[in-house]
């Protein structure tokens, strides 16, 4: 008996499916990559104090193992179980939360004119050494669009900065 | 513990008795999991917690990818099966084998059989250089040693094999 043929032996019986759960998840790249989105932004929330997955399924009225299916970025959601997901985490997942958002705020065009000032100073503290820190909140007190990965935290009123005279 | 085939007769999988799937679907399953994921970069110390997880998400997709091109179009598992160690020269007894795709951190790793049959016998994410560096990787490395006892214990060599022994031996 050659190698081959013993090795073929000792292989079991057993017919599986792996294959064809491969060409599954290969069919169903785009709502999984949309399900491991939503599992991120929802564990991202649970992150913050007083947030659990039991707390979750509490809130949504459903078991907890069911919250486990959801943070694994597997599960096909349903539209109810999204916008359930989106109002009792108040996290944006589908772009009505985007829209009813900004048009409570102000039209978009003052916001990126808005941007643009504030990418100004940025640039002319930075050329300063100085490190502007802009915190979620006195943007949206000042209605400007937050950016994180663009400003670090301090509060710096717009009134201030004029101040400034740079 | 038994091996079954996904794409028969060149990869087969072991399937060991304290788990529900074979090593292939039991990687792809955590691999694909995002908490897993972010759990594992936090035990890990990594802060960059969210692109971490979306790093992997998208090996795993590649690996997804490669599998399902190798077995629909019958290209040969060399191109994805390296040596493990990479001063290996030529086909050892039974040589322990790495999948390798470019830029890509998660790991398959197997044994060859013979030419283009390799089996599946487990898998890391590529956390350190040398696999003895972490726990998970090291614990492959054990695997991959019981996984060749375990096939030289069913006598899986054959005449030709005698010449490969020799060249392991020396």
């Amino acid at each position: 008996m050659t190698k081959e043929e013993k090795f073929k032996a000792l292989v079991s019986n057993e017919k599986t499916d792996t294959l064809a759960k491969n060409k599954e998840r290969i069919k169903n790249r785009n709502r999984l990559r949309e399900s491991q989105a939503i599992a991120m932004k929802v564990l991202d929330k649970l992150d913050e104090p007083g947030w659990s997955q039991v707390r979750l399924a509490k809130e949504m009225k459903v078991s907890p193992q069911q919250i486990t299916k959801i943070v694994s970025g597997k599960e096909n959601l349903t539209l109810e179980t999204i916008v359930k997901l989106q109002e009792i985490l108040n996290i944006p997942i589908l772009a009505s939360y985007l829209e009813k958002h900004i048009e409570i705020r102000q039209p978009l065009v003052t916001i990126l004119e808005e941007l643009r000032i504030q990418r100004a100073y940025l640039h002319t503290f930075h050329k300063l050494r100085i490190v502007p820190q802009i915190t979620a909140k006195t943007c949206w007190q000042n209605n400007v669009l937050y950016n994180p990965k663009e400003v670090s935290y301090q509060n710096y009123e717009k009134e201030e900065i004029w101040h400034m005279n740079l | 513990m038994k091996i079954v085939y996904i794409f028969e007769p060149h990869l087969s999988a072991f399937h060991y008795v304290d788990q529900a799937e074979n090593e292939y679907e039991r990687l792809m399953s955590l691999w694909t999991n995002v908490e897993y994921l972010r759990n594992y970069a936090r035990e890990n110390g990594i802060t960059t917690i969210n692109s971490f997880v979306q790093k992997h998400l998208n090996d795993a997709e590649e690996i997804q990818d490669l599998l399902d091109e190798i077995c629909t179009k019958n290209h040969q598992l060399k191109n994805y099966f390296k040596h493990l160690h990479e001063t290996e020269i030529g086909d050892k007894l039974l040589s322990f084998q790495k999948g390798k795709i470019t830029n890509n951190s998660l790991r398959i790793y197997a044994i060859k059989i013979h030419e283009n049959c390799y089996v599946i016998t487990g898998g890391a994410i590529k956390m350190s250089q040398a696999m003895q560096n972490h726990p998970d990787t090291n614990n492959e490395l054990k695997k991959l040693e019981a996984a060749k006892a375990y096939l030289k214990e069913e006598g899986i060599v054959d005449d030709d094999s005698f010449y490969e022994l020799i060249n392991e031996l020396e």
